[in-house]
């Protein structure tokens, strides 16, 4: 899982480009509603996985928005990976030690 | 060229497996996923074998001659399987691996309208294919399926294929209502490839790839066919990759110094969107790009302008830009360049324009060069509604002629005369392509000035409206018969817009943010495009002709209204 303050970030930074698409875009009322229910197309659900990558600097599966098409479950997911990358990160660290 | 073809013919496949036994070290394709790390080689010698095990394979099962559907995700595997096809005179009917339920039944419908007898694909695929096939409430055909396992169990030869054959079906659009499948011989195959090495000015060797999907004439015939046909290396990537990281395809084209590769204009506006300023691109060198293809959608000369001006610190060359032309139905190519020449406009005045006429001025409506058109077609320009030729100054539907297009729609005479045997009135007699699209010729080059079909071109893909329109009128609020679907063209890039008439009750008292969600989400779900505009509205308010027929030019002008109604 990652901070308060990273999950925050990342929902201003997934907000802040829906809304440059969709205007009636808002957070509170649409977080759990799809991404192509929004009206994102396929290039943008990808592009939302290269905002987030740039975010967390980890890298994530292209079609992730695709699976995870809400603001809800796609944070929820990028935690998971996110935790996981950062315990890949300790033992490799660990390791070399 | 005729009698060429009867004397010495060689197919496009033969001409590949030769390459395997007079240069079988030499790398025949690379793909990789992410970085050079994921690199999977192929050398022609590997290649040529895979090829032969997999046509002995298909004739096992007996099916030269019969249409079978390829459904890869981007991969060598397609490649080895494609040629496999091509060699044993085996249809091959490329189609997309579909992400969900709703487009894999578009590739059903496709498979259905092909007959396709088998389905070449992965065992990853085949599972999830498999599983969708479960769910789908209709009677399929039981069908072949042959995966990376399935394994010839002795050596056997084809019959040379003949040059009049097909050697694939290239359907033009997932349309759910009626797709078209366009059929490509052998003939056509080599005579594109030849006009294709020709306007490139390729050479036997050429280093070629790109992003662009193996399922699209583009990906297809020009990203991956031109470098297997001149002995090269086809080096390539997954789409989606590119979209997610567009300097990935930078990447590829300096890491493996590719000579050519192409994309639809959007690619190009990608690399300029997404590759913020101060990102490091230290050791980027694209100087051995020669022949950047910007073609399946129009060109924008100032998307051209970003991208020459954003990379030419890394060796781009402004004159390795090479619009271009061209249609499945052509198998592919049929104008661009010349080669090392750059982008090239032309300027007329706007009113005379506007009416159709041509009057070069100084100032006014710019128009981005197509290209030279093609040696190996007869190209005219011809009124849509007289079916009379053209006089030069004139705009008019493009027509064409030639080895390289296609013999026609697979099983729809109707839409194949309609189409591909059109005579010009008064003229000399030949059959030509009508392609719809309108444009005019200058000192040989060809513009393109817009559409006179309803296709709507988002990105590179073909839609048609009533595809859309239908899933619309599907909505259970919909009054059922009243959608119309358009593109409106705003800061030189198309947007997809519906007016979608709601059934009264639910336009009084239904949420129609929530309805618009609903069909945002349907269209996105069935048709794979986003809604760029979206406006409900009471039964009644779409413009009709008096017989009832949706009037899609006339909705683009009552937009604004809409707007100011509805917000």
């Amino acid at each position: 899982m990652f901070s308060e303050d990273l999950k925050q970030t990342l929902v201003e930074t997934i907000s802040e480009y829906v809304i440059a698409k969709v205007p009636s875009f808002d957070i509170a009322e649409h977080a759990d509603t799809s991404f192509s229910r929004l009206g994102l197309d396929s290039l943008e659900h990808v592009e939302l996985t290269m905002i987030i990558e740039k975010a967390l600097s980890i890298e994530l599966a292209p079609d992730l928005a695709f699976n995870y098409p809400t603001v809800t479950a796609l944070i929820q997911v990028c935690s998971e990976e996110y935790a996981r990358h950062q315990q890949g990160a300790e033992e490799a660290a660990n390791a070399t030690a | 060229m005729k009698a060429d073809y009867q004397s010495e013919f060689q197919s496009f496949p033969q001409r590949v497996l030769n390459y395997g036994e007079t240069q079988p070290d030499a790398t025949a394709c690379i793909f990789q996923t992410q970085g050079p790390e994921t690199a999977q080689k192929l050398s022609w010698g590997e290649l040529r074998r895979k090829v032969l095990e997999r046509a002995s394979l298909l004739l096992a099962h007996n099916l030269a001659a019969k249409p079978v559907a390829l459904i890869f995700p981007t991969g060598i595997e397609f490649v080895i399987d494609f040629l496999a096809c091509l060699y044993t005179g085996t249809i091959a009917v490329p189609l997309k691996l579909s992400r969900n339920l709703q487009q894999f039944s578009r590739a059903l419908n496709i498979m259905e309208d092909a007959g396709v007898a088998a389905v070449l694909t992965t065992a990853k695929a085949r599972a999830f294919l498999q599983d969708a096939l479960q769910t789908v409430p209709r009677e399929i055909q039981p069908l072949l399926w042959l995966d990376e396992h399935a394994v010839a169990e002795s050596v056997m030869a084809p019959e040379p294929v003949k040059a009049s054959q097909l050697a694939f079906i290239q359907y033009t659009s997932g349309s759910t209502s009626r797709p078209k499948g366009v059929m490509v011989t052998h003939a056509n195959l080599l005579n594109n490839q030849r006009a294709i090495q020709q306007a490139c000015q390729h050479q036997q060797g050429l280093i070629g790839g790109g992003w662009l999907p193996q399922f699209h004439d583009m990906g297809l015939i020009g990203q991956m066919m031109q470098p297997l046909y001149l002995g090269g290396t086809y080096v390539f990537m997954p789409p989606m990759s590119f979209i997610q990281r567009p300097r990935r395809w930078l990447e590829l084209i300096s890491h493996y110094r590719l000579q050519s590769s192409a994309s639809p204009n959007f690619g190009y506006d990608h690399c300029v969107r997404c590759i913020i300023d101060g990102e490091d691109l230290s050791g980027l060198d694209l100087s051995c790009w020669k022949v950047a293809g910007n073609g399946a959608e129009p060109v924008n000369r100032a998307s051209m302008e970003a991208f020459q001006q954003k990379f030419a610190a890394y060796g781009f060359k402004p004159s390795a830009f090479f619009p271009c032309y061209g249609m499945a139905e052509t198998t592919l190519f049929v104008a661009g360049g010349a080669a090392n020449t750059g982008v090239k406009t032309a300027t007329f005045d706007t009113e005379a324009f506007e009416a159709g006429m041509l009057k070069p001025a100084n100032t006014g409506t710019e128009i981005v060069s197509c290209g030279v058109i093609s040696p190996v077609f007869d190209l005219r320009i011809v009124n849509p509604d007289t079916l009379e030729e053209c006089a030069d100054s004139v705009i008019g539907e493009i027509w064409i002629h030639g080895n390289s297009v296609a013999d026609g729609y697979w099983k729809n005479g109707a839409q194949t005369q309609k189409s591909f045997r059109a005579t010009i009135q008064g003229g000399n007699g030949r059959h030509y392509l009508r392609t719809g699209d309108l444009g005019f010729i200058c000192d040989n080059e060809l513009y393109v000035t817009g559409r006179i079909k309803e296709l709507i071109i988002i990105r590179g893909r073909n839609l048609y409206p009533y595809d859309i329109e239908r899933t619309c009128n599907s909505y259970r609020h919909a009054s059922g018969h009243g959608a119309a679907v358009f593109a409106v063209e705003q800061e030189g890039r198309s947007q997809l817009a519906a007016i979608v008439e709601l059934n009264k009750p639910a336009f009084i008292d239904g949420d129609l943010a929530e309805m618009e969600f609903d069909i945002k989400g349907m269209v996105m779900d069935t048709c794979d495009v986003a809604l760029d505009i979206l406006h409900l509205v009471e039964p009644g308010t779409i413009p009709r002709t008096t017989s009832g027929k949706i009037r899609r030019v006339k909705c683009q002008s009552i937009l604004p209204q809409l707007k100011i109604v509805n917000g």
